[in-house]
């Protein structure tokens, strides 16, 4: 049966959407429309389907399955090749992309800001209030337990980590001076751990405090000092950080927020990368600020001992012409020449001082890793 | 044969007079290929975002050259759906994790000391994600069949997602307690539960089957398991010494590492035969719950389409060992080349007997590291979807039948469902399949 504006015609299977029954049925493609009419009921009218909003659902071999719009749940299926070709060249848009869903959108946006708002609030601000609760409450016999296990694991894996060459540096001349310089420092702190210091054997010069009192110098940072003072002054620093139990705060913020992103985020690729990120920033704000503090400290602390303070500026000073300046957003310590500004204008010239170690005793120090 | 049939499979051959509609599978391994790397390439890219349309993308090449009966499946679901599903798990998942985490952290802090023992017990609060796992599972099932049709009817479950997680959690309990005898009773009690939730149209499934099919084979592969365990245990601690004191010294420690090292092949064969016999067991009970699955088309006598599965478990099984080798060796060489070439690459850069600045050295280092991890990702990604994943799901696919398929026709549409956290829980939890 010839209609007008036949372009080409053929048989499919059409489904109505309302139930899972096929009807086979004769369809004819206009300039306009599809018509569908019944294949056995007498040519009975089916449907009429304007080839503007004509949509393809998927194409596979032969087969050309196609929807009115994107919205009806009907099916038209064309398995003739002629019949499928010729409604590919004339339907203007079958595989335009469903109209932006607004509400979809608005959901999409909601729920987006409040994951991250969510993750934000307790990595930012959360975390770092209880793990705070966390270290003030620590009972300082846990704390001393906790920092003597981190020394060990760091003897014995920091090589690769730290540059860190040989073991524990124990020469009895070089302990009995550190002994000395600690002592100094510990009368005027009132610390509610003892300290107990440390030289591990390195090539690259920085110390550190773990929790519990447990403070570690690596003895680059001693052979390279000037004086006594310097390393005086570093001390001081990591005493600093120990009196605000920064050491365990940092242990129990990162392992806390950190597990709980990578749990969430990690385990697809991409995910690490987001993590680190996450992790930098967090650590480094929330260093930064307790870099300033342990500053401060010291300089207190050494004024306190009558230990000259313009030798710890020195020392940053060294290091930024060393390692360059630092700091920044991302980076877990400010600016050296900030740091060493800061302790600069502390730093009283006519402040009364004492000398710290005899020039043997200093010489003892600076050999303490040799044996 | 050590194993034999289960009761279901007699009733496959007994009714042959009813029409079947049969599986087909269109998909093929280099499409599926391009398209994996290609999402794999944009998620990468996203720093992970793109996951959600990565896997909606390979569902939908999936479900659309799944043929029954000459009608493709269609899955209508979208990544913005899934993206929102992860955030709103995530609104309620951070701020759990997170104080249990806190919780077991004060708690271990207070009695433990070593370090290793308190990461561990850090891992050990993420355990507590464990209860929401069903959860979690029953939602994602109900998003990708809400979004799933077939002959233009959508599929749909009912709501129970929590009323299933309690029973599985305590079914859960009960596999402990009974070291796990009693996992064909949850299996059939579960699988029940969750069949008889799921509409096609306006029409329910259901399941017709008892645990009593499931335990022959079951007990046949669990006596096997334990009793390979039972022997190794059996023959490592008769000859093993244990260094008498709790913190045993180097030489010592080094000793107990030695002998562990040198059962070493008994515990790989041990591990092997295990996998494989908890991997036949895998499909085999899948193969089950396809038998048991029924569609109440209509109310008529004749109005129930049954569901079969002649899958030859074997034939499954071989097929998943022999890819999974052939897939790691490819991945390996692919690996060893990359490796090898970068060395060479590293050798001929490096300045002639001068020393590097070891600040380059090491982000050099890094950089490769990160190369690497991302080829082998990449690489490891793309094959197994290609090697392993389509072929196994044609496999298992083209093997069901629908008897009585006709009965289908009487089944009318069902409206469509908002997505709710589609499968959120699922995606932070990372419960999902492949796709």
């Amino acid at each position: 049966m010839n209609t007008e504006g036949q372009i080409a015609a053929g048989a499919g299977v059409y489904l109505d959407g309302e139930s899972a029954r096929a009807h086979p049925v004769h369809v004819t493609l206009t300039k306009e429309a599809l018509l569908l009419v019944e294949a056995r009921d007498a040519g009975r009218e089916v449907a009429v389907w304007p080839l503007a909003t004509l949509r393809r659902i998927d194409a596979h071999g032969a087969h050309l399955r196609l929807a009115p719009d994107h919205e009806s749940d009907a099916r038209l299926t064309i398995r003739e090749m002629p019949l499928a070709a010729a409604i590919r060249t004339v339907a203007p848009a079958l595989g335009a992309r469903a109209p932006r869903n607004a509400k979809l959108q608005r959901k999409l946006a909601v729920w987006v800001s409040a994951a991250v708002g969510s993750v934000v609030l307790i990595v930012f601000v959360i975390a770092p209030m209880l793990a705070d609760q966390l270290a003030e409450a620590l009972p300082p016999e846990r704390e001393v337990a906790l920092g003597d296990r981190l020394a060990e694991t760091i003897a014995e894996e920091g090589v690769a980590l730290l540059g860190i060459s040989a073991g524990w540096c124990r020469a009895p001349e070089g302990r009995a001076a550190l002994e000395k310089m600690t002592e100094r420092l510990v009368q005027v702190a009132d610390a509610h751990v003892p300290i107990r210091v440390e030289v591990l054997g390195s090539a690259a010069p920085n110390a550190f405090a773990l929790p519990g009192g447990r403070i570690i110098i690596l003895d680059a940072l001693i052979r390279q000092a000037d004086e006594p003072a310097e390393v005086a002054g570093v001390l001081a620093h990591e005493i600093g950080h120990t009196l605000a139990r920064d050491p365990t705060r940092n242990v129990l913020r990162s392992v806390a927020s950190g597990a709980v992103v990578s749990y969430l985020f990690g385990d697809f690729f991409g995910g690490f990368l987001l993590v680190a990120m996450v992790d930098a920033a967090v650590d480094a704000q929330y260093s930064q600020e307790a870099e300033r503090a342990a500053d401060r400290m010291a300089v207190r602390l050494l004024a306190a001992s009558e230990i000259p303070i313009a030798p710890l500026a020195g020392f940053f000073r060294k290091i930024a012409q060393e390692y360059g300046d630092g700091g920044g957003y991302l980076s877990s310590h400010p600016a050296s020449s900030e740091r060493q500004a800061e302790i600069e204008a502390a730093a009283r010239p006519d402040a009364p001082t004492r000398p710290i170690l005899t020039p043997a005793e200093w010489a003892a120090l600076q050999r303490i890793c040799a044996d | 044969m050590v194993f034999r049939w289960g009761g279901d499979m007699r009733r496959i051959t007994e009714a042959r007079s009813d029409r079947a509609l049969g599986v087909t599978f269109q998909g093929a391994q280099r499409p599926v290929a391009g398209l994996t790397f290609r999402t794999i390439l944009a998620t990468i890219f996203t720093l992970g975002v793109y996951r959600f349309w990565m896997t909606t993308h390979l569902r939908q090449y999936y479900w659309s050259n799944t043929y029954i009966d000459n009608d493709p499946l269609e899955y209508d679901g979208t990544g913005a759906e899934k993206l929102i599903g992860f955030c709103v798990a995530i609104v309620f998942l951070a701020p759990y994790l997170f104080f249990v985490t806190m919780a077991v952290g004060g708690f271990s802090l207070a009695t433990l000391t070593d370090p290793v023992a308190l990461e561990a017990a850090f891992s050990v609060s993420l355990l507590a994600v464990l209860p929401l796992i069903p959860f979690a599972q029953y939602r994602a099932e109900r998003y990708i069949l809400s979004r799933t049709r077939w002959r233009s009817v959508r599929f749909g479950v009912e709501k129970g997602a929590l009323t299933y997680a309690a029973c599985a959690n305590l079914w859960a309990l009960a596999s402990l307690l009974t070291l796990g005898l009693t996992a064909p009773l949850a299996t059939v009690s579960l699988r029940r539960f969750i069949t008889r939730r799921i509409r096609f149209g306006d029409r329910p499934l259901d399941f017709e089957g008892g645990a009593g099919a499931l335990y022959p084979t079951f007990l046949s592969i669990w006596g096997a398991v334990v009793a390979i365990v039972a022997l190794i245990i059996w023959r490592i601690s008769d000859t093993l010494v244990i260094p008498p004191s709790l913190e045993p010294d180097a030489y010592e420690f080094n000793q107990f590492l030695a002998q562990l090292i040198g059962y070493g092949p008994m515990i790989v064969l041990g591990y092997i035969a295990i996998f494989l016999l908890t991997t036949y067991y895998g499909v085999y009970r899948r193969r089950f719950i396809v038998n048991c699955m029924r569609i109440r088309a209509s109310e008529e006598p004749g109005g129930t389409v049954r569901l079969a599965s002649d899958l030859s478990v074997v034939g499954y099984v071989w097929a998943l060992v022999w890819r999974t080798i052939c897939l790691a060796v490819l991945v390996g060489g692919l690996l060893l080349a990359l490796g090898l070439l970068m060395v060479s690459l590293a050798r001929d850069l490096a300045p002639a007997g001068g020393a590097r600045d070891p600040g380059q050295v090491q982000s050099i280092l890094i950089g490769a590291i990160i190369l690497f991890y991302l080829v082998a990702g990449v690489a490891a990604t793309v094959l197994s979807q290609a090697m392993l994943t389509l072929p196994l799901y044609r496999r298992f696919a083209t093997a069901i039948g629908l008897r009585n398929g006709d009965a289908l026709e009487a089944v009318r549409q069902r409206g469509r469902e908002a997505s709710g956290s589609a499968e959120g829980f699922a995606d932070a939890i990372d419960v999902g399949a492949a796709f």
